[in-house]
């Protein structure tokens, strides 16, 4: 009984932190850096979500930081992972599911290459499709080499050069940024021109950084729980 | 607006609650699933949709996908619940 009632407390905590966050989170008082962002933001970076044109030009650094994080995980975990010839989920997939997700993986990679490609236009970005990306290889490799044969699933090896070759695609871009007389992953002072808003050339580096982090997201994710699978 | 949102963080607590309560663990972890969705649809009500994407993919998708391959891989039986 004394389980539940933990229970009970920890989820009514929970929700009560949620409603005074939420009910807190009227316009902030200071608010001046946010206005500043937005004003600023399509002449600086040519980029229109302000959200990737912060996470790829402002912070460019931090994100580079990040990329290492998800790097290192993955780094680890295949690294623990067993090289033996491990099993994937015990289940066998019926084959409604198998053409189901013959139907459904296309798309779902069309969706993550278009949110990577179009992020400094429309909403997500180099991180949310690369997600998608990383999930759409993992369903490839649940359904299709299920009982372990590894034939069908891209080869861990091509995953982890995808990967390290998308990090060092993003450094060298900082570095690129450095060439041209800006600071590291400085995106305005590069000699790639800004391009006009909107459009999807537009932004300088800023594409070229989704792709690169796109791809390394990408892949690091999927080698994380293809390892984590093959335990 | 804020009615939606106050609307959806109940709903929040109570998928909360019967993720803790509930017998089974698939259930608990479908539950963290719906839990992780209705805070995505928040974010779109706040209009925030790049974390809103990147909410629902993370946390509905590979979160769950964690728990369902951990469940897997210790194959307990689902009803082992609370006690």
């Amino acid at each position: 009984m004394t389980r539940t009632l933990i229970g009970l407390t920890v989820a009514a905590a929970v929700g009560v932190l949620a409603m005074v966050t939420l009910w807190g989170s009227g316009p902030m008082p200071s608010a001046t850096l946010q206005i500043d962002y937005a004003l600023r933001v399509v002449q600086d970076t040519g980029a229109v979500n302000v959200v990737t044109a912060i996470l790829f030009d402002y912070r460019g650094l931090d994100t580079l930081g990040e990329a290492t994080v998800i790097f290192t995980a993955s780094a680890v975990l295949a690294f623990l992972a067993p090289r033996s010839h491990a099993s994937m989920l015990s289940v066998r997939l019926s084959m409604l599911i198998l053409y189901g997700i013959a139907i459904l993986l296309p798309f779902l990679m069309v969706f993550g290459f278009s949110t990577i490609i179009f992020g400094h236009v429309s909403p997500g970005g180099g991180f949310t499709g690369g997600v998608m990306l990383s999930s759409s290889v993992v369903i490839f490799a649940i359904a299709y080499s299920v009982g372990g044969q590894q034939s069908f699933v891209i080869p861990v090896l091509a995953k982890k050069y995808i990967e390290n070759g998308a990090m060092l695609v993003f450094v060298a871009i900082g570095f690129l940024t450095l060439g041209t007389g800006g600071a590291f992953l400085a995106n305005a002072a590069t000699g790639i021109g800004l391009g006009e808003a909107g459009t999807l050339l537009s932004g300088g580096i800023i594409p070229y950084l989704n792709l690169a982090s796109g791809f390394k997201v990408g892949m690091g994710l999927a080698l994380i729980i293809i390892s984590l699978f093959a335990e | 607006m804020i009615y939606a949102t106050i609307g959806l963080v109940i709903l929040l607590v109570v998928i909360a609650i019967y993720a803790v309560l509930s017998r089974s663990l698939v259930a608990a972890i479908v539950a963290v699933g719906v839990f992780s969705f209705v805070v995505s649809v928040i974010f779109v009500v706040l209009q925030a949709p790049d974390v809103a994407m990147t909410q629902a993919v993370v946390g509905a998708g590979l979160t769950t996908a964690f728990f369902v391959i951990a469940l897997d891989k210790t194959n307990t039986d689902d009803t082992e619940g609370a006690e």
